[in-house]
């Protein structure tokens, strides 16, 4: 456990924590990009929305669901935000697990 | 140099110093190198150097022709004068909402021939229920 | 259970709640292509929290030729490591975020020459510090060298975004010295900044132990 190790850890799951929701919001929004010229996803209101999206509205896109608008929708978000959790848990337990190995090390 | 007193502010002199030459650095020098936009007049007279044009995109002027995949459009610079530009690839995504763009290319032929188009939208941090739509 | 097990607990459950109220509570930005807004409650964080170690570094570096006490060492040397850490993590998250929103992974815009600059002028302190054997040499030249390098980081971090023409969105706190942001959005982004800090603030004291621990066994071992 050298104070190298742990600066790549955490550089490696720092990049992770923070990279990882860019990286898929990127793929979201290369689709978008590529496909739907005038769209800007659709705003998720609420969680509770995404459980029945309501049917698009072609006159303002107030209700319009990201579901059906690019692509990823809800569930992407859904798996993007899963992706993130796991990643902070990871990092989260690893330097848990250092500190406790350092409270040890220095003794009482 | 045995001292410690005296080496202190020593360092405390070149420390000043070199604070001083910093920021005197900072204020003079990087004021034109940090941006790689160029006016319109410099793209023109770089010609075939590639260079990076940042605007405003006259609203209404884009024009694209399926055919050869072209986007021309003119771009206005802060002092009103306007460029045409002929822009050879895939229409960005975002290029509707676009109020400013940038051009990366060169002058030539009557047009700056872009080989790339940087794209900026108005974006704001507000949700987008509140925004209205067009 | 100790109080530092609590905390750290919190800290764990703050920032998950932040990553699902980012994803799923705050509305997506517009004028931002699809989700590609989301990115402002990671990027702006770690861009914030690079700051704010540069700024330890800079305070731990004044400490030690004040009082030349090696424990101020360990402490600018943890906060620039992390500094640099989180401007990384802030440059690949720009350049992602760049290639989505303008579509140029690197153009060399304003914001993305300053920050290049940012991690030069740091690196250059790692190299000092690695040139330098003497243990009391290498911490006063590098303490030094913060000192100086942090003079150009108001500048590169504050000045850059604001005088010059850019592709970047434009800033939380704008030059009229307003937020505009919607308030669930800016409430996340709020609890994000604080979650990031308090991140920070704990590797930056685990990096301060292991070092003041591995500087102990190396005596011992002398």
């Amino acid at each position: 456990m050298t104070k190298r190790t742990v600066l790549c850890w955490c550089l490696v799951a720092a990049f992770l924590l923070a990279g990882g929701p860019a990286a898929v919001v990127r793929a979201q929004g290369g689709a978008t990009r590529a496909a739907v010229p005038r769209d800007s996803g659709g705003p998720d209101l609420a969680p509770a929305i995404e459980v029945e999206a309501p049917a698009p509205d072609p006159a303002g896109n107030v209700a319009a669901s990201s579901a059906v608008s690019d692509g990823g929708g809800s569930s992407g978000l859904m798996a993007v935000m899963g992706v993130t959790l796991i990643i902070w848990l990871g990092l989260f337990l690893y330097v848990f697990g250092l500190d406790r190995k350092v409270r040890r090390l220095e003794g009482p | 140099m045995s001292d410690p007193v005296r080496q202190r502010r020593l360092w405390y002199v070149i420390g000043g110093v070199a604070i001083a030459g910093f920021v005197a650095f900072g204020a003079t020098s990087f004021r034109k190198n940090i941006t790689p936009y160029v006016g319109f007049e410099q793209a023109k007279e770089a010609r075939a150097t590639r260079v990076q044009v940042a605007g405003e995109l006259v609203q209404g002027s884009a024009r694209y022709v399926e055919a050869s995949r072209q986007l021309e459009f003119l771009m206005k610079d802060p002092e009103g004068r306007t460029m045409l530009v002929r822009y050879h690839g895939p229409k960005p995504g975002n290029f509707e909402e676009a109020k400013q763009v940038v051009a990366v290319g060169s002058y030539g032929d009557g047009a700056f021939e872009a080989g790339q188009l940087l794209v900026k939208c108005p974006s704001k941090y507000q949700g987008l229920e509140t925004t209205p739509s067009s | 259970m100790t109080r530092r097990d609590i905390l750290l607990g919190a800290l764990f459950l703050w920032m998950a709640a932040v990553i699902w109220a980012a994803f799923l509570w705050a509305p997506a930005a517009a004028g931002f292509l699809g989700q590609s807004s989301r990115i402002v409650f990671f990027h702006v964080p770690t861009a914030w929290v690079a700051t704010l170690s540069f700024l330890v570094s800079f305070i731990a570096s004044v400490q030690y030729l004040r009082t030349r006490d090696p424990r101020w060492d360990v402490r600018a040397h943890a906060s620039a490591s992390l500094g640099i850490v989180f401007t990384i993590l802030a440059t690949v998250t720009g350049s992602i975020f760049a290639r989505i929103m303008w579509g140029s992974y690197w153009n060399w815009d304003p914001r993305e020459t300053s920050i290049t600059f940012l991690l030069l002028i740091y690196a250059a302190y790692f190299a000092l510090r690695g040139a330098v054997p003497d243990p009391e040499r290498k911490a006063a030249l590098a303490a030094v060298y913060a000192i100086l390098a942090f003079v150009t980081v108001p500048f590169l971090v504050f000045v850059v975004p604001r005088i010059y023409w850019s592709l970047h969105p434009d800033t939380i706190i704008n030059t009229k010295g307003r937020i505009t942001m919607d308030s669930r959005m800016f409430r996340v982004f709020m609890a994000s900044l604080a979650g990031f800090t308090g991140l920070a603030a704990w590797l930056y004291d685990l990096e301060c132990r292991i070092e003041a621990l591995r500087r102990k066994a190396e005596e011992e071992i002398l």
